[in-house]
């Protein structure tokens, strides 16, 4: 872990616009040094206005406070904050080649001219631009700016790096290959980092915590391992991956889910419930089976089984009660169910 | 077959609307070094006109170009600033306030005049001085400077460029004068240019405006035309066209320059 780290804590930071709306309900958010946290949610759950009132481009509403460290940094401006931020569109100076780019920051912070080149290069190497330095941002291909707004964002040694759906403006082999280019960044320098995204698997790559928003509220805080098995409310299980209704258990205080990996095709013996296939999507490492089994909604099954699978098959199938989800009735009055 | 008649009866039809609006002005730029109209170009090229007119007009020629770069200081010091602020707000409010910026773009340049002629003639000092002048310009010009800029900044997403730089510790002046004004430079220039040339040609205010002590180059232009032998007025005509021509010409290769980009 980077020793010079910064722990972020937020208490009761709110947002409500000039028009009324209210895009953040009043939260607390506590960020270990060094760690990556992913703010998840659909858009408008207020994961960018979070992330704007940690960067301090937007103030949280009266009452809320900000800390990094033990410092209170509520009503200090952007620019005294000492952070780095990668936007959306990357927001590079048009006006400036890519070298000018990266020292911008340093610039500002009146660094000597030997120690600006110094960690421009430092900079264009570990970001692997050095043939770029020269070009102007307009003969950069997505990627590549996508490298450049990065590197100018670490380039003045941040205390935290905010990241604004960085990879959504790429297409999808470039989005694949930057996550993981950022994830073994982030981990290399240990620099605390709040990421925003609605990429369930951008997140589940990143973060070392997820903290899942909906509705200006902060819904679930947990590893990804946990999001993912243990979610807390039907909202957050459907927003990071697929989940079906178990059809056989019926409890008017508990809802029983299931995710479509751990449902077991079988003999008609040992299964739990019979089911029609009535698509098959096959995928090459596995085949997505959409099964009706005579309820309103169907359930979707992947399966890694070497099978021909058809339509009009009827299959037997079975869920370990382990790998079953349980959630409170009480808590879904309220979440969005998010069709998958 | 038909399509090359068609092209060549386009073309003429083209030559002769051209020829229609350039020959006057190429006769009346030689007219105004001829020695006598009359007679024709046979009678002899002079510079004689031309001297004549620097000397009867010559401080019309330096109170234009006084008024109009007057003009371009004050329209840059409002018009920049005004188009910063009224880009970075939304709200009605902003766009109420910028139709009024304009609204002298649709006002005759008369009816501006004898508004300020009724509102200040009063003042008979700020009345008298070509300062009177400069303000109707201002308000004249202030628009094109204003939409200018307005354009460009609307176009580059300059909120999130400014956000990015105070990200990277920039203060407000440090973004204005390195993020600001560089990525409006192109919007800037065409502005300026229009104003001056704006301000060079003006005559409907300034017309109504001037005194005898403050006559500009148009309203001197009108005067000679009045009052002057024919070659005097055109020789006086083509200084006009000396000055505004490369000014009009910069504007055309700024906008072919920055639709390029």
């Amino acid at each position: 872990m980077n020793p010079t780290a910064t722990s972020i804590k937020l208490t009761n930071c709110a947002k409500t616009f000039a028009d009324g709306t209210q895009a953040l309900k009043p939260l607390n958010l506590t960020v270990k040094a060094g760690e990556t946290i992913v703010l998840l949610g659909p858009s408008g759950c207020g994961k960018t206005t979070l992330l704007r009132i940690i960067a301090g481009l937007e103030a949280t509403d009266q009452g809320g406070e900000i800390y990094f460290n033990q410092q209170n940094m509520t009503s200090i401006a952007i620019e005294k904050r000492n952070i780095g931020m990668v936007f959306q569109s990357y927001a590079l100076f048009p006006n400036m080649s890519v070298a000018q780019n990266i020292v911008y920051g340093l610039k500002i912070r009146k660094l000597k001219p030997q120690a600006i080149k110094q960690r421009l290069d430092e900079m264009l190497e570990m970001m692997q631009i050095e043939a770029l330095a020269h070009r102007r941002i307009d003969q950069l291909s997505g990627g590549q700016r996508q490298r450049v707004a990065l590197a100018r964002a670490i380039a003045v040694r941040p205390n935290l790096l905010l990241l604004d759906e960085p990879l959504t403006a790429l297409d999808a082999s470039l989005r694949d290959r930057l996550r993981s280019e950022i994830s073994e960044l982030l981990q290399k320098l240990g620099i605390t980092s709040i990421y925003v995204t609605h990429d369930q698997s951008e997140a589940m790559a990143l973060a070392d915590r997820i903290v899942v928003m909906d509705e200006g509220r902060i819904v679930q805080i947990g590893s990804p391992y946990d999001i993912y098995h243990r979610p807390k409310n039907e909202f957050v299980a459907n927003f990071v991956g697929n989940v079906n209704q178990h059809p056989h258990v019926f409890n008017t205080d508990y809802l029983t889910l299931f995710r479509p990996e751990d449902a077991e095709i079988v003999e008609p013996s040992k299964g739990e419930f019979e089911a029609k296939i009535m698509s098959v999507l096959f995928l090459g490492d596995k085949s997505r089976l959409t099964l009706d089994c005579g309820f309103k909604k169907p359930i979707y099954v992947d399966t890694t089984l070497r099978q021909d699978f058809k339509t009009g098959m009827t299959i037997s199938i079975y869920v370990e009660p382990e790998r079953l989800i349980r959630l409170k009735t009480t808590d879904n009055s309220s979440a969005a169910v998010k069709e998958s | 077959m038909r399509n090359k008649w068609l092209f060549r009866a386009q073309l003429i039809f083209t030559l002769l609307v051209c020829s229609f609006l350039i020959v006057p002005v190429i006769l009346s730029a030689l007219a105004g070094i001829t020695q006598n109209f009359f007679l024709g170009i046979k009678s002899g090229i002079t510079l004689h006109w031309l001297g004549e007119v620097w000397q009867l007009y010559s401080g019309t020629i330096y109170l234009s170009l006084l008024i109009a770069i007057w003009c371009l200081i004050a329209t840059l010091a409002i018009g920049v600033p005004a188009a910063y602020v009224l880009a970075k707000q939304n709200g009605k409010l902003a766009r109420f306030i910028e139709e009024i910026i304009v609204l002298p773009i649709a006002i005759p340049g008369l009816a501006i005049a004898l508004a300020l002629i009724i509102n200040y003639g009063g003042f008979r000092d700020f009345r008298t001085s070509w300062g009177f002048i400069l303000v109707g310009h201002i308000l004249y010009t202030l628009p094109f400077m204003l939409r200018s800029v307005l354009a460009v900044l609307s176009s580059t997403n300059f909120h999130e460029l400014e956000e990015s730089a105070a990200s990277l510790g920039a203060s407000f002046w440090q973004r204005f004068f390195t993020i600001i004004l560089p990525n409006a430079k192109s919007g800037i220039l065409a502005g300026a240019l229009m104003v001056v040339t704006l301000s060079i040609g003006e005559f409907n205010l300034t017309w109504m405006l001037h005194t005898p002590e403050t006559k500009t180059l148009p309203v001197g232009l009108a005067d000679s035309y009045a009052s002057m032998r024919l070659e005097v007025a055109s020789a006086y005509t083509l200084i006009f066209f000396v000055m505004i021509i490369p000014l009009l010409i910069a504007m055309q290769k700024l906008s072919q320059k920055t639709n390029k980009v």
